[in-house]
C-alpha cells in the first residue's frame, strides 16, 4: 500500500508532489497512480484503486541556503546589507502535512471512485537577517529581524472523481479544488529620497523601508488526468493543473528608517528644516510607523505533463515523467495599499511626506516557463516491504541569471535522488522516505530594478542552496 | 544479506542524512555594522577669530568656522601619553559652503566606515567655511572686504588648529589639504604660496585655470553670461550705466562668482594699513598690511554697493560691457591664477603628491574644462609632475549630479591622502 512522501522541491516554489512512492520514485508517478495521493498525480488513477484508503503524511525539511551578499548601490556604495559575510536563512525544521481518503461508489451502474484530499500544491518558507543600519542613519534603531521573508502556502482541498470509460483500459478522473492562499512576505527596499539636495545627497539618497504584508485568500483550481493501459505492462498518463489566481487581502506593518543628518538641521534658522516639518523628519534619523491595508494577485501557474510506468516484473516498476510548468505566468507579488494609518504630524500633513510613505510597492519577477524529468522505481519484496528510488532533473525558471532574492533562493537547474522503505502491516502501510536536493551555487551579478520603479528587485550576491527532507506516513487500506 | 539487516542500514542511512541536515551550519551576522564612530568637533564663537578677516564683509567679529572629524580611536594625550599620533586633512568647501559642507555630504559616515574597515588610517579632518555673502573670495588675496586668506590658509589656520588638535602630527608628510570647487583652487593655491606645509594635495571640480586651455575659456567664455544674468550684456547708453546698474544680489550665479574674485583679485583700493598683534591660546599672531593698491581706472568698476564703515570696497570686473576681458583687470586676475602663481614658485610643487578629480555632470562656471586644462598644464613639460586623476560620470543608477559626486569623490579623496600620509 502507499507511502506518503511529500515535498521534494520543484522549480519557483511548487511542491513537486505529495506524498508516496511518487516521490520516492522522484516524483515519477503519474502512470502508475495508485493511492490516494493520486489526487494531486493523476486524478484518474483512483478508478483503478481497489481499496478504500485513508492516508496521511508529515514532512519534515529544511532549506539550508547561504547568501554572501554584494549588495552595494552602484556596486560602490554601502547599503547597510551584511556584504562579504555568508548569511543564512532562518534556521528551522519545517513541516508539512497532507492527507485524503479514496472511496469507492456504485452510482448509476457505474463505479465512481472519490476522493477528498487536503494537502499543499505550493510552498515556500525561507526568512533572512541581512541588514543593519549604517552610520548614514540613526543605527542605534532596530530593524525587524524578519526583513526578507516569503512564507507562502498554498492548501489545495480538492475533491476528486474518477472513473473507467473502457474498463480496465482507460480512465478519467476530475479533481475541484477550493485553494487556501496564505501570505506573510516581508521585505527591506531601500527608496529614493524624495527631496532635493541637500537633503537627498548621497549617502542620504536613500531611505530604508521595511514592509511586512500578512493575508490571505482563497482561489478555485482544476486537476485532470487521463490513464491509459496500453498493456498488463506499460501505462501512460496524461494530466494537466489549472489553478486560479487567488487575490490576497491582509494588512501591512511599515517601518520606514530616515537619514540622520544631524549637521544640517542642528542651529539652523532654515524654516523648512525646522522641527516639526517634513524637512526635519527627513533628516531627523527617526522612525516612522505606519500600517495599511493591501490586497494582491497571486498567479499560480498552470502545469502539464505526461508519464509512462513499465512492468519488468510482476514486482518491480520502473517509471518515467515529464512535467512543464508554466511559470511565466507568475509575476510576483504587486502590493496595492490602501487605508493606511499611523501616519502623524509631517509624515501625513505634508504632501511630500505623504505621498512617499504611502507608496505602492511591487516585487516582480520575470520568470520563464520550466520542464522536470523524473525517473522512479519500485520494487515489492514479499509483501512485507516496498522499496523505492528516484532521481528527477529539476529545470529552474530563473534563466534570465541576474533575477534571484532572498525571498525566491533559486539557483538553478537541480538535482534531487530520494529513497524509501514501506512496510506493510496487514491493512497498515508506515513508510519513510528522505531526500536530497542539490542545487547548483550561483553568484548574481546585478542589482536589477524589473519594473522600473526605483527599486532594485533583484540580490547581488553568491548563492548556495540545498534540501534535506525525511517523510512520515501511514494509510490505511478498508 | 537478511531483511532485517537491509532494514537497519535504511535507518542508518536515514539518520546520517538527517543529522547532516540539521547540523550547524554557522553564525549569522546578527549585529549592526560594527563601525566605530568617530565625533565632530566644532569651533566656533568668540574662540575662534582671524585677524586676516577683520574687514571681511558681514564678518565683524573675524569668524572662521571650523568643524573637525576626529575618529575614534585611542588618542594620544598630549600631556604624556603614548597613544600614536594622526595625520591631518584639511578640507576646504566650495562656493557657499559652510564647516559643515562636507559632513552634508556624508564625509564623518564615510570616514567612520573607512576607519573601521582599515581602508584609511585614522585621521583628523578639519574643514572651515567659506564666506556666506559672495560665495568665496577664492581663499586668496589680501583686500579688506575679502580677507587676508593668503596668509591665512596654510598659514596661520595651521598654526591654530596644531594648537587645537594636538594629538595631530605636525610634519608636512602628514598633512594633506583639498577642497572641491573654489575649494579646489584654494587648497593648489595654498600648497603653493606656502610650501613644505602640505605633501598631498586632491581637488575636485575647481576653477583651476582662469582663462581655460586655449587662454580664450574658462571664465572668458562666461563674461557675456554673468552680463546677460542681469540683461546688461551690450550696455546700452553711456559706459557708466551699466556699472550702475550691476547687482550685487544672490539672484546672480556668475555675477556672484565674479563679485567674489573681483574683491579678491581686483579690489579697487586694499587701503588698509595694519598692523595687529592678537594673543589667543599660547600664541601671538601678528598680522601686517602694510601694502596699498589702488586703481585708477574706472571703466569696470563698481562702486557703493558694498560698503562696511569708512572703508572703500569697490571693485573692479574683469570685462567690459560687451562681455569681453578688460586686460587692466583681467590680467590681474590672470596673475592669480594657478598657472601663473606655479611659474612664480614651481619648486612649491616638489614632493606633493596630486590627486584631481573632475565630474563633467558638475560643470558650474566650466569647473570641468578649467580642472582638466590644469591637469594638462601639470602633467605636461616643463613640469611634468605626476598627478592621480579620475574623470568621474557616476556609477550604474548612480549618476554624477546634484552634488552626488562630492560623497562618491570623497571616498577616493580620503584613500588617496591616506596612502600618502603612509604607515
Amino acid at each position: 500500500m502507499a507511502l506518503l512522501m511529500p515535498n521534494l522541491t520543484a522549480s519557483g516554489f511548487e511542491n513537486s508532489g505529495i506524498g508516496t512512492q511518487a516521490m520516492g520514485m522522484a516524483g515519477a508517478f503519474r502512470a502508475i497512480a495508485d493511492d490516494w495521493t493520486a489526487a494531486y498525480y493523476n486524478p484518474a488513477g483512483y478508478a483503478f484503486i481497489k481499496d478504500n484508503q485513508l492516508g496521511a503524511n508529515m514532512a519534515f525539511f529544511q532549506l539550508r541556503n547561504e547568501i554572501n551578499p554584494d549588495y552595494r548601490f552602484g556596486n560602490t556604495f554601502e547599503t547597510g546589507i551584511f556584504n562579504n559575510h555568508t548569511d543564512y536563512n532562518k534556521n528551522e525544521i519545517l513541516s508539512n502535512p497532507s492527507g485524503g481518503f479514496v472511496v469507492k461508489l456504485p452510482m448509476g451502474g457505474k463505479e465512481i471512485v472519490l476522493g477528498l484530499s487536503a494537502y499543499q500544491p505550493f510552498d515556500n518558507n525561507i526568512s533572512w537577517k541581512l541588514f543593519g543600519l549604517p552610520l548614514a542613519y540613526n543605527d542605534t534603531l532596530s530593524v525587524p529581524k524578519d526583513q526578507f521573508t516569503n512564507n507562502l502556502d498554498v492548501v489545495s482541498f480538492q475533491l476528486t472523481a474518477s472513473r473507467e470509460f473502457i474498463e480496465d483500459k482507460l480512465s478519467l478522473g476530475l479533481g475541484v479544488q477550493v485553494l487556501r492562499g496564505d501570505l506573510l512576505f516581508t521585505n527591506i527596499n531601500f527608496r529614493n529620497n524624495p527631496y532635493p539636495p541637500p537633503l537627498s545627497v548621497r549617502p542620504w539618497n536613500k531611505i530604508t523601508e521595511w514592509s511586512h504584508n500578512d493575508g490571505n485568500g482563497w482561489g478555485f483550481g482544476l486537476n485532470g488526468g487521463m490513464l491509459y493501459k496500453i498493456n498488463e505492462k506499460l501505462k501512460f498518463a496524461i494530466t494537466a493543473q489549472l489553478p486560479f489566481d487567488i487575490t490576497i487581502d491582509g494588512t501591512t506593518k511599515f517601518e520606514f528608517y530616515m537619514p540622520k543628518i544631524p549637521t544640517l538641521i542642528e542651529n539652523t534658522d532654515d524654516p523648512n528644516l525646522q522641527e516639526g516639518t517634513a524637512g526635519y523628519l527627513f533628516a531627523s534619523g527617526s522612525k516612522v510607523v505606519d500600517s495599511a491595508d493591501f490586497h494582491t494577485k497571486l498567479k499560480l501557474p498552470p502545469s502539464i505533463a505526461l508519464g509512462v510506468a513499465y512492468n519488468i516484473t510482476e514486482d518491480f516498476t520502473v517509471s518515467l515523467d515529464a512535467a512543464y510548468t508554466f511559470w511565466s505566468r507568475f509575476d510576483g507579488f504587486y502590493f496595492n495599499y490602501t487605508h493606511h494609518r499611523g501616519l502623524t504630524g509631517a509624515a501625513d500633513s505634508a504632501t511630500i511626506a505623504r505621498n512617499f510613505f504611502t507608496q505602492n510597492l511591487a516585487n516582480p519577477l520575470n520568470w520563464d516557463d520550466a520542464g522536470k524529468i523524473m525517473l522512479g522505481a519500485r520494487y515489492k519484496y514479499q509483501n512485507l516491504f516496498t522499496f523505492l528510488a528516484g532521481v528527477s532533473d529539476d529545470q529552474s525558471p530563473i534563466h534570465n541569471t541576474s533575477e534571484i532574492n532572498p525571498q525566491f533562493v533559486d539557483t538553478g537547474d537541480k538535482v534531487t535522488v530520494s529513497g524509501g522503505v514501506i512496510w506493510h502491516y496487514q491493512q497498515w502501510d508506515f513508510g519513510v522516505s528522505t531526500s536530497y536536493t542539490y542545487y547548483p551555487d550561483f553568484s548574481a551579478p546585478d542589482m536589477v530594478d524589473l519594473n522600473n520603479d526605483g527599486l532594485y528587485d533583484t540580490f547581488k550576491g553568491s548563492y548556495k542552496a540545498s534540501r534535506y527532507e525525511t517523510v512520515l506516513s501511514f494509510n490505511y487500506r478498508f | 544479506m537478511k531483511s532485517s539487516l537491509k532494514i537497519i542500514i535504511l535507518i542508518l542511512t536515514f539518520t546520517l542524512t538527517l543529522s547532516y541536515g540539521c547540523s550547524d551550519r554557522g553564525t549569522n551576522n546578527e549585529g549592526k555594522l560594527n563601525l566605530k564612530a568617530g565625533s565632530l568637533m566644532k569651533v566656533e564663537g568668540a574662540h575662534v577669530f582671524f585677524n586676516e578677516l577683520k574687514l571681511q564683509i558681514k564678518n565683524q567679529f573675524q569668524q572662521l568656522q571650523i568643524i573637525t572629524y576626529v575618529p575614534q580611536v585611542d588618542l594620544p594625550d598630549y600631556l604624556g601619553g603614548n597613544q600614536k599620533p594622526i595625520p591631518l586633512l584639511v578640507l576646504l568647501p566650495p562656493r557657499y559652503g559652510d564647516a559643515n559642507f562636507y559632513f552634508d555630504h556624508g564625509l564623518k559616515e564615510l570616514a567612520d566606515e573607512l576607519i573601521s574597515k582599515g581602508i584609511i588610517q585614522p585621521m583628523a579632518i578639519a574643514c572651515i567655511s567659506n564666506d556666506k555673502v559672495f560665495g568665496g573670495y577664492f581663499y586668496a588675496g589680501h583686500s579688506p572686504a575679502a580677507g587676508n586668506y593668503d596668509t591665512l590658509i596654510g598659514g596661520t589656520l595651521m598654526e591654530y588648529l596644531r594648537t587645537i588638535l594636538p594629538f595631530t602630527i605636525d610634519s608636512a608628510s602628514k598633512t594633506g589639504i583639498g577642497g572641491v570647487g573654489m575649494g579646489a583652487y584654494g587648497a593648489f593655491r595654498a600648497v603653493l604660496l606656502h610650501k613644505g606645509v602640505f605633501s598631498s594635495i586632491s581637488a575636485v571640480n575647481g576653477p583651476l585655470d582662469f582663462d581655460g586651455a586655449d587662454g580664450n575659456s574658462g571664465f572668458v567664455s562666461l563674461f557675456s553670461d554673468a552680463l546677460n544674468e542681469q540683461g546688461l550684456l551690450g550696455g546700452s547708453g553711456s559706459q557708466s550705466s551699466w556699472v550702475n546698474s550691476f547687482d550685487s544680489s544672490t539672484t546672480w550665479p556668475l555675477t556672484q562668482l565674479f563679485i567674489g574674485g573681483s574683491l579678491a583679485f581686483s579690489p579697487h583700493d586694499t587701503a588698509v594699513t595694519d598692523t595687529t598683534s592678537y594673543n589667543y591660546l599660547t600664541h601671538t599672531l601678528t598680522i601686517t598690511i602694510t601694502s596699498r593698491d589702488s586703481i585708477t581706472d574706472t571703466a569696470t568698476l563698481i562702486r557703493n554697493i558694498i560698503k562696511q564703515d569708512e572703508h572703500n570696497l569697490d571693485f573692479h570686473l574683469p570685462f567690459d560691457s560687451l562681455g569681453q576681458p578688460y586686460p587692466l583687470i583681467w590680467n590681474m586676475w590672470l596673475s592669480n591664477n594657478l598657472e601663473n602663481i606655479l611659474a612664480d614658485s614651481s619648486s612649491a610643487l616638489d614632493g606633493v603628491n596630486m590627486w584631481i578629480a573632475t565630474s563633467p555632470e558638475a560643470n558650474f562656471a566650466n569647473y570641468h574644462s578649467q580642472t582638466l586644462s590644469w591637469i594638462n598644464t601639470l602633467t605636461n613639460p616643463p613640469y611634468n609632475f605626476p598627478v592621480e586623476t579620475l574623470t568621474y560620470n557616476g556609477t550604474p543608477g548612480n549618476p554624477a549630479n546634484n552634488n552626488q559626486y562630492i560623497y562618491d569623490l570623497m571616498r577616493d579623496m580620503l584613500i588617496f591622502h591616506s596612502d600618502n600620509f603612509g604607515n
